[in-house]
C-alpha cells in the first residue's frame, strides 16, 4: 500500500498536520492533525509498504511492544483508507 | 510571444507571455529587460486553458485575465522554494507594520479594509487588497504588494513586516479575541496557496511558521466604523 500523490506533513504547535494537494486533494480536502508516530507512518507511506514493513519500521523508531505498534499502524492505515488517501 | 522582467517580493522574474495587455497589468513592478533574473516563466495556451477549467462554471472570463492567473500560479509555485508564499487576504500598512485581514471570499475583508481607509485616512496604506505575497526571512515575515490585488485594483509596490493576521467573521456585535496557534493554523491553511507539486511542502512549512510567529486574531464584526476602530486598536497594540 501507498499514499496517493499530494499528501504533505508538517510540524505545528508540538504535533503534526497533514494536508492534501493535487490528486490527494481531490479525494480529501482539509487537514489531519496527528502525533509523531502517526506522522512517521504517514511519511513512510510515501513509498510502497506492507503492514509488516510499517510495524517493523515503527518498532525500530519507537520503544513500544509489537502489539502496540501493530495497533497504531492499523489505526493510521484505516484512517487514511477512510479518507480515500491510499492508492487502490 | 512577448517578454517582460518584473520583481515580485524581491524575486526577479522573466515572463514570456501571449496577450499584450499583460505589460500594462504589471506596470509599477517591471525591471529593465536586461536585468538578471532568479526565475523564468513561459505561459502557454495550455496553461490558460487550465485556468479556464479551474474557474467557476458559467463565469465569463477573458483570456487576458486567465493569463494573469496562469502567470501567478507558475510564479507562486516556483517562489515557494525561495521562501515566498501567496496568502489570500487584504493587507494593510499602519505605522510601518503590515496587518492582513483574511476570510473566505465574500465575507467582507475588502469592506473591512475600506473602513480602515475611511476612518484612518492617510495613516493607513493598502499593500494589496486580495493576494499579497509573504517573504519569510531570518528577521521576520514581510508582506509585499503585487499587481494581483483584487477586483478593485487596490495596492502599492511596497512592503512591511507582518505584525498581525486577523480572520474575519460576520456578526451583529463587534468583538475580537486572540487565536491560539492550534485554532489558527487550519484557518491559515485555507487561505494559503499550496502548489500542486512537491513545492507544497515548502509552502506548508511557511504556513506553519506564519501561524506560530505572527499574532493571530478572530474579529467578529458588522460593517461599521466601530468595527474598524476595534480591529485597528487591537492589532496595532497587539504587536509581539
Amino acid at each position: 500500500m501507498k499514499l496517493l500523490e499530494g499528501v504533505f506533513v508538517t510540524q505545528n504547535d508540538g504535533d503534526y498536520v497533514a494536508v492534501t494537494v493535487g490528486k490527494a486533494g481531490e479525494k480529501f480536502s482539509g487537514m489531519i492533525r496527528m502525533n509523531g508516530s502517526a506522522a512517521y507512518v504517514v511519511n513512510l507511506l510515501q513509498t510502497e509498504q506492507t503492514e509488516d514493513s510499517l510495524v517493523e519500521a515503527l518498532l525500530a523508531e519507537y520503544d513500544v511492544s509489537d502489539e502496540v505498534a501493530r495497533a497504531n499502524v492499523r489505526s493510521v492505515v484505516e484512517k487514511l483508507q477512510n479518507a480515500g488517501l491510499l492508492q487502490a | 510571444m512577448q517578454t517582460v522582467v518584473c520583481r515580485f517580493a524581491d524575486i526577479a522574474v522573466r515572463i514570456n507571455y501571449i496577450y499584450p495587455q499583460f505589460k500594462q497589468f504589471v506596470g509599477g513592478y517591471t525591471l529593465p529587460d536586461t536585468s538578471p533574473c532568479d526565475l523564468q516563466i513561459t505561459v502557454t495556451e495550455q496553461d490558460i486553458e487550465r485556468e479556464k477549467s479551474l474557474t467557476a462554471q458559467g463565469t465569463c472570463v477573458s483570456p487576458e485575465y486567465l493569463q494573469t492567473l496562469a502567470v501567478y500560479r507558475a510564479f507562486c509555485t516556483a517562489a515557494a522554494k525561495m521562501g515566498v508564499l501567496l496568502f489570500h487576504g487584504s493587507a494593510m500598512c499602519a505605522g510601518g507594520n503590515a496587518f492582513i485581514f483574511a476570510a473566505p471570499s465574500g465575507t467582507g475583508k475588502s469592506t473591512h479594509a475600506a473602513l480602515w481607509r475611511n476612518v484612518y485616512g492617510d495613516k493607513v496604506r493598502t499593500i494589496n487588497d486580495d493576494k499579497p505575497l509573504l517573504r519569510f526571512t531570518d528577521s521576520g515575515i514581510y508582506v509585499y504588494g503585487t499587481p494581483w490585488n483584487g477586483k478593485h485594483r487596490l495596492g502599492e509596490n511596497i512592503s512591511a513586516p507582518l505584525k498581525g493576521l486577523c480572520f474575519l467573521e460576520r456578526a451583529q456585535r463587534n468583538a475580537i479575541r486572540p487565536l491560539s496557534q492550534r485554532e489558527g493554523f487550519p484557518r491559515v491553511i485555507t487561505q494559503t496557496f499550496l502548489p500542486s507539486d512537491g513545492n507544497a511542502q515548502a509552502a506548508l512549512e511557511m504556513a506553519s511558521r506564519l501561524a506560530g510567529e505572527v499574532p493571530l486574531w478572530l474579529l467578529s464584526c458588522n460593517i461599521s466604523e466601530e468595527a474598524a476602530r476595534l480591529s485597528y486598536t487591537t492589532l496595532t497594540e497587539g504587536i509581539k
